[in-house]
């Protein structure tokens, strides 16, 4: 007992030594967690009260009567129902992908991985958009192709079938990498013991990327409950807990249900992303033995190279299908009924669309660097720097990734509508939504390239006389650009495509682009909801270039 | 177990660069293991060592030449399909498997009984010292044991082809010695036929029957320990081993079995060589072959002098600028000869031998 005390009191004052050496230091942490928790925490503590405090007291009656009313609660279980399936053909064609990427000869990589990528930069309900045209009521294919009537797309099949093909790619991306660690001399270790190509398969590489394929399954289905804007459109009857939370809310009026909603969405999806950090903090043996090597064998036969060459063909085809159906869309004057080419789309879109485009960008181009910025300081901080509360500095700068928009966008509404932070209306608010939901892709690259450098290189500097702030900016921040890269696309991306959240955002005065594809497409004007995604996507591409652009030039000057 | 002898015949191996450009990594290599021997394959690095390695073990396939194993041609069979077994470099343990799955890995593929593998398990682990060991994650190994895991790995198949990698690289330099001669007594014990590929000449000396000293995709030369070391066909070979003079060769004739020497001024009489030699040739002697005396031999003069404990290592300046180095061991105290003083050097005809230039 005494030892205890007498430990956590030299380790406080250990911290109080750093602090009073570097006051930086301790200033930063503040005000990072000051910011945390109030756009964090604070907005999910206010949807959780009012989960169970609707009635004025405080009760589980909103609870009690979602799952009494069938038709709620089956919001419930068809959100799980999409999640566990499109988590599951997600991760199978991922798996597929980066299986053919890294461990096969396979032809035409330089066709399949852009295509495969391309969804991740996509608008979130492009492909529903695709899937209307193509197989909706007046569909080129169902309707036109194979005359069919009572084909019905919406619900369950569709969202699987939009949300795999959107969301594969997050497995492509996560597994190829796990299969590039594992060593290809384990293979041949194996092979040389006798082992059949099979049984290498089975005994060694299945096994080895079990936590990748883990971890890549409860990501996806994470990104599935969250998903809003699909479920909206192409759900139909298919209920699921984002689009009813959203319709309680802000549709009948019913906060508390709303929130309760929310609440059913958001255990699930922590829970999941809990399990998902857990498996990669567990050091993955994978690292330990065996060493990446070019792959010089042919662990698959020919055979099997022409399966996987198919299914891969199969797949990019489809997401080359959506697109050119999209453009299609946009050039087709009334689709399904008037054939003919025309930019009245355009025109109609230039129209409507010019002020949302502008004010998405200015809203975007201001949350970018601050959101990657913030990014790397947290890295910075939870590599380089020891504290108190740091792995709660951690897990609050991640948890974005695990909270729903649909339970952020009601948590802003509700933290943010009354002084002293009243804050809807305006276009702070989806700034700060921005920065502070896509700030995690940045705190996680910035920590795991900070890990790689030698923390010496840092120590140098200020041991040159130079102070934290100065070394950060000055040693660190070039030494992670790639990291920084990184968080600056992904947030500008999703600055650009997100929905979910900025929908309860919005206002009359600060417009958002995908809001207004959405209503676009609610009112079946395809053909200019066609129009602006595509014009979203080029801008989105259009500022990668530029990302790389602006951050590339500055570190040539440095490195002169 | 039945050893089997490995032939290689005029093997060729020819990789695409990364310019495109193609590079020979191993011409025409031929080179006969006979059963039960240990053959190391020695040379610089890039010198075409693994590959030749992996071409044994079916991880590459030869452009042109054949492999045999006993009589049984295997250059095109899949590498699950030879009877080698491999020592890698990063020993290649699998992760997610105890030591105990790791070495009874090989036995999954061969008919035994669940008491035959225990038994052969068990037996292969005592034999590399790794008893009790079964159960533990080869994470929580050191390095020396990963190292015979992954020895008892490929021994328990008892493969008719034992391969190594530089499978000491990765250890220290005590452990490497411990685990060399660990390796050369259980290959021994077994009698298996085993080409070891490493560019450590020490590693190389102290455990092979032969040595082939390999550069640029071809032999230079097959040979003892021995052999390699006191009798080096090349100049390269005799470099390439351990510390070496060569001392110019002003005129030279054949008289029977034995060959007189010019060397700066100076008469020798060696051995002749059995081979045809050219017009210009050079005489090597080993450092630790020349005596420094005072009024005899070739003369020079010392430049340096370096105290190495159990050592002295001389650097001499020759009549003709060039520069040999003499290592005298054990020297006495107080008998270290000064820079700048005048030497004359000899060595016996015994320990020298005559190259091409
Ligand atoms: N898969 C490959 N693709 C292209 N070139 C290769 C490949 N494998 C080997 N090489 C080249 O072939 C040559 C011989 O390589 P090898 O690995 O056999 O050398 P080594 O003698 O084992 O060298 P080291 O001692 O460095 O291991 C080198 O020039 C190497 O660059
Ligand atoms: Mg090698």
């Amino acid at each position: 007992m005494s030892i205890a005390t007498h430990r956590q009191r030299s380790v406080f004052s250990k911290n109080i030594a750093t602090f009073r050496q570097d006051p930086m230091l301790l200033f930063t942490l503040l005000i990072v967690g000051f910011l945390l928790v109030v756009f964090i925490l604070f907005p999910l503590f206010k949807v959780l009260t009012l989960s169970v405090t609707g009635s004025g007291t405080f009760s589980l009656s909103e609870f009690r009567y979602i799952f009494e009313q069938w038709w709620l609660r089956q919001t419930f279980f068809n959100s799980m129902l999409l999640g566990v399936i499109t988590a599951t053909t997600s991760t199978i064609i991922g798996y597929i992908f980066a299986y053919a990427f890294a461990r096969t000869s396979m032809r035409g990589r330089w066709f399949f991985r852009p295509l495969a990528m391309l969804p991740l930069v996509s608008p979130p309900f492009m492909f529903t958009l695709s899937v209307i045209l193509l197989l909706g009521r007046n569909g080129l294919i169902t309707r036109y192709l194979l005359g069919l009537r009572g084909f019905n797309i919406y619900g369950l099949k569709g969202l699987v079938l939009v949300q795999t093909i959107g969301m594969f790619p997050i497995a492509f991306m996560n597994l190829e990498g796990v299969l590039q660690s594992i060593g290809t001399d384990l293979e041949e270790a194996a092979l040389d013991l006798g082992a059949s190509r099979l049984a290498v398969f089975r005994n060694i590489v299945l096994p080895l990327s079990i936590p990748g394929i883990t971890s890549s399954w409860l990501l996806i289905f994470v990104t599935s409950l969250a998903d809003f804007a699909n479920p909206l459109v192409l759900g139909g009857r298919f209920d699921v807990l984002s689009v009813q939370a959203y319709l309680q809310f802000t549709g009948m009026f019913n906060a508390p249900r709303g929130a309760a909603l929310a609440v059913l969405l958001l255990f699930p999806s922590l829970i999941a992303f809990t399990l998902q950090r857990y498996l990669i903090s567990r050091r993955s043996y994978v690292t330990v033995t065996g060493k990446p090597g070019h792959m010089r064998l042919r662990f698959v036969s020919r055979w099997l190279e022409w399966c996987l060459f198919a299914i891969c063909l199969m797949v990019t085809g489809i997401i080359l299908l959506f697109y050119l159906t999209v453009i299609a869309g946009a050039f087709v004057k009334k689709w399904g009924i008037d054939w003919s080419l025309s930019l009245e789309h355009w025109h109609y879109t230039w129209d409507v669309a010019f002020r949302s485009f502008a004010q998405t960008l200015q809203l975007a181009g201001i949350a970018t660097p601050i959101s990657a910025l913030l990014g790397m300081l947290i890295a910075f901080l939870l590599v380089r720097k020891s504290f108190v509360g740091k792995s709660a500095l951690g897990f609050t700068s991640m948890l974005s990734y695990a909270v729903p928009g649909t339970v952020v966008g009601i948590g802003y509404i509700l933290a943010f509508n009354q002084p002293p932070l009243l804050l809807t209306g305006t276009g702070l608010i989806l700034i700060i939504c921005f920065v502070f939901r896509f700030m995690p892709v940045s705190v996680e690259t910035g920590v795991s390239q900070l890990v790689q450098i030698d923390r010496s290189i840092e120590e140098a500097s200020t041991n040159l006389g130079a102070s934290t702030a100065y070394t950060f900016r000055s040693i660190t921040m070039p030494l992670i650009k790639p990291a920084f890269i990184a968080g600056l696309s992904f947030a500008f991306t999703r600055c650009m495509t997100a929905i979910s959240a900025i929908i309860f955002l919005v206002s009359g005065r600060w417009h958002h682009v995908t809001v207004l594809i959405l209503s676009q497409t609610e009112i079946m004007n395809l053909g200019a909801a066609s129009v602006i995604s595509l014009v979203l996507v080029i801008v989105v591409l259009t500022g990668f270039g530029l990302i790389r652009l602006a951050v590339g030039d500055k570190n040539r000057r440095l490195s002169v | 177990m039945n050893a089997q002898r490995v032939e290689l015949a005029n093997l060729v191996k020819v990789f695409d660069g990364p310019g495109g450009e193609k590079v020979v990594a191993v011409d025409d290599l031929s080179l006969t293991v006979e059963p039960g021997e240990m053959v190391t394959l020695l040379g610089p690095s890039g010198c075409g060592k693994t590959t030749t390695l992996r071409m044994v073990a079916g991880f590459e396939l030869p452009d042109s030449g054949q492999i045999f194993i006993g009589d049984q041609e295997v250059s095109r069979q899949a590498p699950n399909n030879r009877d080698t077994a491999m020592v890698f470099q990063s020993y290649a343990l699998f992760p997610h498997m105890t030591v105990g799955e790791n070495v009874a890995y090989g036995l999954r593929f061969r008919k035994l009984s669940k008491n035959q593998m225990q038994e052969r398990v068990a037996q292969v682990m005592k034999l590399v010292g790794l008893e009790g060991y079964d159960r533990r994650s080869p994470n929580q190994l050191s390095g020396g044991q990963q190292q015979r895991v992954a020895l008892a790995r490929a021994l328990v198949v008892e493969p008719q082809v034992l391969l190594f990698d530089e499978p000491l690289s990765n250890l220290d330099a005590k452990l490497r010695e411990q685990m060399r001669e660990e390796i050369r007594r259980v290959q021994q014990s077994l009698g298996i036929t085993s080409l070891y590929v490493t560019h450590d000449q020490v590693e190389a000396m102290s455990l092979s029957d032969k040595i082939v000293v390999m550069n640029q995709g071809k032999i230079e030369q097959v040979g003892t320990p021995q052999e390699i070391y006191r009798r080096p066909a090349t100049r390269f070979v005799a470099d390439f081993i351990g510390k070496v003079n060569f001392f110019p060769v002003s005129r030279w004739a054949l008289s029977g079995g034995q060959m007189d020497v010019q060397v700066y001024e100076h008469r020798l009489t060696l051995e002749a060589p059995e081979t045809a030699l050219p017009r210009d040739i050079v005489v090597m002697c080993r450092p630790e072959a020349i005596q420094l005396q005072r009024d005899a031999g070739i003369p020079g003069k010392v430049r340096k002098a370096v105290y190495l404990g159990s050592a002295v290592e001389y650097t001499v300046e020759m009549p003709d600028g060039a520069l040999a180095t003499v290592v005298e061991n054990n020297p006495l105290p107080g008998g270290i000869i000064q820079p700048g003083e005048e030497v004359g050097l000899v060595f016996d005809g015994q320990n020298a031998h005559v190259l091409p230039a």
